[in-house]
């Protein structure tokens, strides 16, 4: 038991640490006896590799794992909504303000509404295609099995995901349509999508990053991320929406809660951004590795 | 010198070990930990091991010996032994001034 959690260890440190000694360290464990204290210095050894990882021989840039960057995102994100954004007072305020003027702010809070809920359905819908291709790749002998293990590794995972995917979806419905959560107000419904959408689309990238194992799933990986570049569209034209409705109300609204809301707004764009870009640029490798040298 | 000595934190310590073990001979890790414990008394674990490795590597103190072995061999280099003698030099100096000291406090001397 120890042994194993001790191999496991291995996969905390860098990676340049890990292509260096990683298989020596790994036979080290595996010939000596293993206890907690193992387990313990290989955490602190690894911690001690990441902070010094200029002294791994060999070792170039240090590159943040994409996941890493993702979840600091999407926590921030939650951050920024609340106790960030959800400043009750502002949001009603900036609301009042914007609706003294007319029914113009009520159409153009639905359709804050709208482009994020069309970005959340894009971005679930994005991995509609690979999956159909990884359901025909699994049943289909004419693939090879390393496309038929990844096909059934996307389909694991897409099993997984759904009720994440699913509960962040009904989160959003419920608190921009259903005014459900927070008394946010109508500002607040309109906003709420924006900080959902990456993280919807941070959850959905999963798959085409899986995917990516077989070189032959390479297209599907690239058209999933280009999809999902079309929901990073509609999620900045939603934030452009809000961003109007925060200018009508410029009156009510305190210097902070415009500089949180400007935040969220480039952090949700940036992180969406992030998502479709790693995607096609994925897509677009593996596919580099079938092409003749 | 110095902040190169600086540098190695905590493994200062697991450093000199690794250095005095390999001062007689190249050995793999799994050699160097029973050496270790053998003349020091100190049991080492994989992380800490290879976290001196990695920084004396790095200084170019300690070298891999190429091996078709799944075991992969390490080497002193000859600045290793140059640091090693200066750092023993250190100790020597370090004891004698300990014993000179604890010696006439204690009515020894």
């Amino acid at each position: 038991m120890m042994r194993v959690m001790a191999e496991a260890m291995l996969s905390l440190y860098p990676k340049a640490w890990r292509e260096r000694y990683g298989e020596e360290v790994a036979d080290l464990i595996a010939s000596r006896p293993a206890r907690v204290r193992t387990v313990l210095d290989l955490i602190k050894g690894a911690a001690d590799a990441w902070v010094h990882h200029r002294h791994v021989p060999g070792a170039g840039g240090l590159t943040v794992p994409l996941a890493a960057v993702l979840v600091c995102a999407g926590v921030g994100l939650g951050l920024l909504w609340n106790p960030g954004v959800r400043d009750v007072a502002s949001l009603q305020g900036v609301w009042a303000e914007a609706a003294s003027m007319g029914p113009i702010a009520g159409k153009m809070r639905g359709m804050a509404q709208t482009w994020f809920a069309m970005a959340s359905v894009i971005a679930v819908l994005s991995v509609a295609p690979l999956l159909h291709i990884c359901f025909v790749a699994m049943r289909h002998s004419v693939h090879g099995p390393l496309t038929r293990m990844t096909a059934r590794r996307v389909i694991m995972t897409a099993a997984l995901l759904a009720v994440p995917v699913g509960l962040v979806g009904q989160i959003f419905v419920s608190m921009a349509f259903q005014d459900a959560g927070y008394p946010v107000g109508p500002l607040g419904e309109a906003m709420v999508g924006g900080f959902l959408v990456p993280i919807i689309m941070a959850m959905v990238l999963a798959l085409p990053m899986t995917a990516a194992g077989a070189p032959s799933l390479g297209s599907s990986v690239r058209g999933t991320g280009q999809l999902l570049a079309s929901a990073v569209i509609c999620n900045a034209l939603g934030w452009g929406v809000v961003a109007v409705l925060l200018v009508m109300g410029l009156e009510k609204a305190s210097w902070s809660f415009v500089a949180l809301v400007a935040l969220s707004a480039l952090v949700s764009v940036w992180m969406g951004a992030l998502v479709a870009r790693s995607a096609i640029r994925r897509g677009t490798t593996v596919i580099g590795l079938l092409s003749p040298a | 010198m110095a902040r190169k000595k600086q540098e190695l934190g905590r493994f200062t310590d697991v450093a000199l070990l690794v250095l005095i073990s390999l001062a007689e001979g190249q050995k793999h890790g799994y050699r160097m930990i029973n050496d270790i414990e053998e003349f020091s008394g100190t049991a080492l674990e994989p992380g800490t091991l290879y976290g001196a490795l990695m920084r004396l590597e790095e200084r170019g103190w300690i070298e891999a010996v190429e091996s078709t072995e799944r075991r992969k061999p390490y080497r002193i280099t000859d600045s290793g032994r140059d640091a090693l003698s200066e750092q023993l030099a250190t100790l020597r100096r370090i004891e004698q001034a300990g014993a000179r000291r604890t010696g006439a406090a204690w009515g020894l001397a």
